[in-house]
């Protein structure tokens, strides 16, 4: 099927206000445009998205040059497809324009405390008078009842209170949190599923409804295994790194090189024999003390020193193709280097090129988890600049005559520049790299994920 | 979780067959079904579905019925064993897609294909219906054969490279994170290519990668190499203690952030101590610099104190914190119970038990779950009752083809 043969995405003609900051909500307003959706993104005057600069980051070759707060790598993939009204929702002038974008919107998103769309008189049970099919997601901490509604939250700490920390981290130590946000991750695509539940609830009925997307909750869903220990009366799970509970060996190993690590699963006997075969240890497939799961769970320790004698000396990425053509789950930990290059992505065609204006150009930018076999889920366009929208928007999308816009532009309500942007920092690399939370940095990177600088793939 | 209201939910009449095994395919299948669509699930004859075995379970149960994982992943199903690989089910399946208007499957690539199912013949028999396919790796590229396991996929997914210390191995998540996440995908997605089938007629195959899904939470890092070339590493072995890492109290850890709604001198307050106004404290790099002194200073302002008191003492004065809490706490968290998290469900396997319940409140259309999970091929006569166009003589057939696991009553 040709690309113009393609059948339509499921949001085509549908409208997006994202009034959210930050990660969850923004990555949602992002998938949803990916989707087919018109997407707004109604920013702040005097408070930036934390993403376009500031903490976040990171701007090209490490500056972030002029208007930083258009240049930031993070808020690029977050907020690719759509486009930036920026709108003093303080004012009621501004309260109005929202307003009346809602009357002409399918979708409204946003993550404010509990109290303040209340306090703009733009909560739900308002803004669905203007529009009674309007779905509306609201996305906070712990969700807007309840004794903790209030309590301010970021995905770091709530990843601790949703549970998955105290289950996370090396055998023996203190709970861990791993990776970056995931709270946010989790939120992300729960609301999304709610969405798409409500889109197709409102084209049975036409009417619309409210999303209370509490992100505590939907962590504390995601580990439904140590809530039914507890009640069948066993012991809590302990932490114990990498390894699992039943399955041995299923750990990282360190291989050859200076920071190279291997992970390796062998989930049942059959597997185990295959695995010594490979290691030059073919007595061991019938030795009684490690021939079977249940007893090589009580020899873990062994059995972790003799991969990892064999792994040690040997290349992570050639070693894993070996164990998978001989049917063990094995892979190398793969940096995000590795992840840009991955033979196997860029074949699925994971990381979509977006072409950005100048200064930033072609950049590859995370696209979707799948693909379409009749439909073209694609990166729309980049992320907007700050504003970027303003004028069109309110003359095209609501009609406003020239006069009336000038008059807003006047008024502070609508603005093309942030009232307090703050510093767009550059990332102290020494220090990063002295440290090791930065493990290199190659200045060939541009040739070595085949762009040049025209911007095209070579 | 409502457990009575009245009101349809917002996929009721959305017809889904579940070919899934595991977790990540059946808890997709589950959300739809938590949002109202009648699930049908297909279970292998003889074991049933790999799920019935994975721990924790009830060990005094019948064997195929002991998982309460299980119970999890499928409530608001029913059940049917029919033997996807023998050719005399093929017009029962025909006729189950037909009738369908989602279905997902978890078989390694080209699986279906091989029995006469794959999602090109599916989608013959049913052009407006939507297939999702959830794999390792995905349908395509050099690694579509390849196995996994959570392990192997927060390794090739890049989680790994950016968690834990520096002078330690990379660390994973706990427990089986990849897959749920996998399944909250492609459950929205699945939603997504319905409604647009709805609309144009046109039905399609989604080809899901769990592998990908974990990728995707990399967008917060892939930029720092696109942009700069920089590859991230671990955490520092030194390093500002207001970055969430859990600190030991007396009773419990607890996290603190910077940033939030009130300022950093809060702390002061919060401990009473006069210290946390100081220069080397307020600012993040002065803390970086001073990590030992300010960690040394925490411990004492904690040893005394439990995590859980100080976390909502702290909270209330709009400091970002969190608790390190486990299944013990969750399952009486006073704010999870007021928001009516939980759901109690009775199971002739195991009895009454509580399970984590709604993700999301929606206001019009609740998540609900109807029906506990099911019991092996328990539904077998009123599923095929419901195939109007099928030919009931097939039916006797597949019967002797699907013997129960465990029975109960």
């Amino acid at each position: 099927m040709s690309h113009q043969d393609k059948a339509g995405l499921p949001l085509a003609g549908m409208r997006v206000l994202d009034l959210s900051y930050v990660f969850a909500v923004p990555y949602m307003g992002g998938l949803l445009s990916d989707l087919g959706a018109e997407v707004i993104k109604i920013e702040a005057p005097h408070r930036l998205d934390q993403t376009r600069g500031r903490a976040f980051g990171p701007y090209i070759d490490n500056d972030p040059g002029e208007k930083g707060w258009n240049r930031s790598g993070i808020f690029q993939v977050l907020n690719r497809g759509k486009q930036s009204l920026v709108l003093d929702l303080g004012q009621e002038a501004g309260r109005e324009v929202l307003r009346e974008l809602v009357a002409k919107s399918d979708i409204v998103l946003e993550n404010f405390t509990p109290r303040v769309m209340r306090k703009w008189n733009c909560h739900y049970e308002e803004l669905c008078k203007v529009n009674p099919a309007l779905i509306m997601l609201s996305n906070t901490g712990y969700g807007g009842t309840g004794p903790w509604s209030a309590f301010p939250s970021q995905g770091t700490t709530l990843e601790a209170t949703m549970g998955i920390t105290q289950y996370s981290g090396y055998r023996g130590d203190k709970p861990w949190k791993v990776g970056q946000s995931y709270p946010d991750f989790l939120a992300c695509w729960t609301g999304l599923n709610a969405l798409f539940a409500a889109l197709v609830a409102c084209r049975e009925s036409g009417k619309g409804q409210h999303i209370d997307l509490g992100m505590y909750q939907v962590g504390a869903a995601l580990i439904p295994e140590p809530m039914l220990m507890h009640q069948l009366g066993q012991p809590e799970p302990e932490r114990i790194g990498n390894e699992h509970p039943e399955h041995v060996p299923d750990n990282l190993y360190r291989a050859s090189g200076v920071d190279n690590w291997l992970a390796l699963s062998v989930t049942d006997d059959a597997q185990w024999a295959s695995l010594v075969r490979l290691m030059g240890r073919p007595e061991l497939v019938e030795d009684a003390r490690f021939a079977h799961e249940s007893a090589r769970r009580e020899r873990r320790d062994a059995i972790n020193a003799m991969v990892a004698e064999w792994v040690r000396e040997q290349d992570a990425q050639t070693l894993a193709t070996l164990l998978q053509t001989h049917g063990i789950a094995a892979g190398p930990v793969l940096n995000s280097r590795d992840l840009l290059l991955d033979p196997h992505l860029r074949q699925r065609g994971f990381h979509e090129l977006v072409a950005h204006p100048a200064p930033i150009g072609v950049r590859p930018l995370v696209g979707r988890p799948y693909r379409l076999r009749n439909r073209d889920a694609h990166i729309k366009k980049p992320a907007p600049g700050f504003g970027a929208d303003n004028q069109r928007i309110l003359a095209d999308t609501l009609g406003y005559t020239r006069e009336r816009i000038d008059a807003l532009q006047s008024e502070g309500v609508i603005r093309d520049e942030p009232l307090n942007p703050g510093r767009c920092g550059s990332l102290d690399l020494e220090t990063a790299l002295r440290l090791g939370t930065i493990v290199a940095v190659d200045p060939d990177y541009y040739s070595k994920l085949g762009l040049d600088p025209q911007g095209e793939r070579k | 979780m409502g457990a009575s209201q009245p009101v349809q939910g917002a996929l009721h009449g959305v017809r889904v067959l579940d070919l899934g095994h595991g977790i990540a395919g059946p808890f997709a299948a589950r959300l739809l079904g938590d949002f109202g669509a009648d699930v049908v699930k297909v279970e292998k004859p003889g074991s049933g579905d790999f799920g019935r075995y994975l721990a924790p379970l009830k060990e005094d149960a019948p064997v195929g019925e002991q998982s309460l994982l299980f119970q999890y992943l499928n409530w608001n199903k029913r059940s049917i064993a029919i033997d996807l690989r023998a050719p005399e089910n093929l017009a029962l399946l025909r006729s189950m897609v037909a009738h369908s208007d989602i279905v997902i499957e978890s078989f390694r690539p080209g699986t279906l294909e091989r029995w006469g199912l794959g999602p090109e013949r599916m989608l013959e028999w049913n052009p407006r219906v939507v297939v999702t396919s959830l794999s390792n790796f995905g349908q395509t590229g050099p690694y579509a054969d390849y196995r996994a396991s959570d392990l192997v996929f927060q390794a090739m997914s890049g989680i790994m490279q950016i968690s834990g210390r520096v002078d330690r191995e990379p660390i994973k998540h706990g427990l089986q994170q990849s897959l749920y996440c996998a399944g909250l995908n492609a459950a929205y997605v699945s939603m997504a290519m319905y409604l647009a089938a709805q609309s144009d007629g046109v039905g399609e195959h989604i080809d899901m990668s769990i592998h990908e899904c974990l990728a995707s939470e990399m967008v917060l890092n892939l930029p720092y190499y696109a942009f700069m070339g920089a590859v991230q590493g671990r955490r520092a072995v030194v390093q500002d203690p207001f970055l969430g890492e859990p600190i030991p109290t007396r009773k419990g850890y607890l996290a603190m952030q910077s940033g939030g709604g009130a300022p950093f001198e809060t702390y002061a307050e919060l401990f009473g101590r006069e210290e946390f106004r100081a220069p080397e404290f307020l600012v993040a790099a002065e803390r970086e610099r001073h990590a030992d002194q300010v960690r040394a200073l925490l411990l004492e302002c904690l040893a005394g104190r439990d995590a859980k008191e100080v976390f909502l003492d702290g909270a209330q004065r709009r400091l970002l914190l969190g608790v390190v809490q486990g299944a013990a706490e969750l399952l009486e968290c006073e704010h999870l119970r007021a928001r009516e998290f939980f759901i109690e469900l009775d199971h002739p396997a195991s009895g009454r038990l509580t399970f984590p319940g709604e993700l999301a409140k929606l206001s019009r259309t609740p998540m609900r779950v109807q029906r506990r999970a099911p019991l092996f091929d328990e539904h077998r006569e009123e599923i095929l009752a419901q195939l109007p166009d099928l030919d009931h003589s097939h039916a006797p057939s597949m019967r002797a083809a699907s013997t129960s696991a465990g029975s109960l009553p």
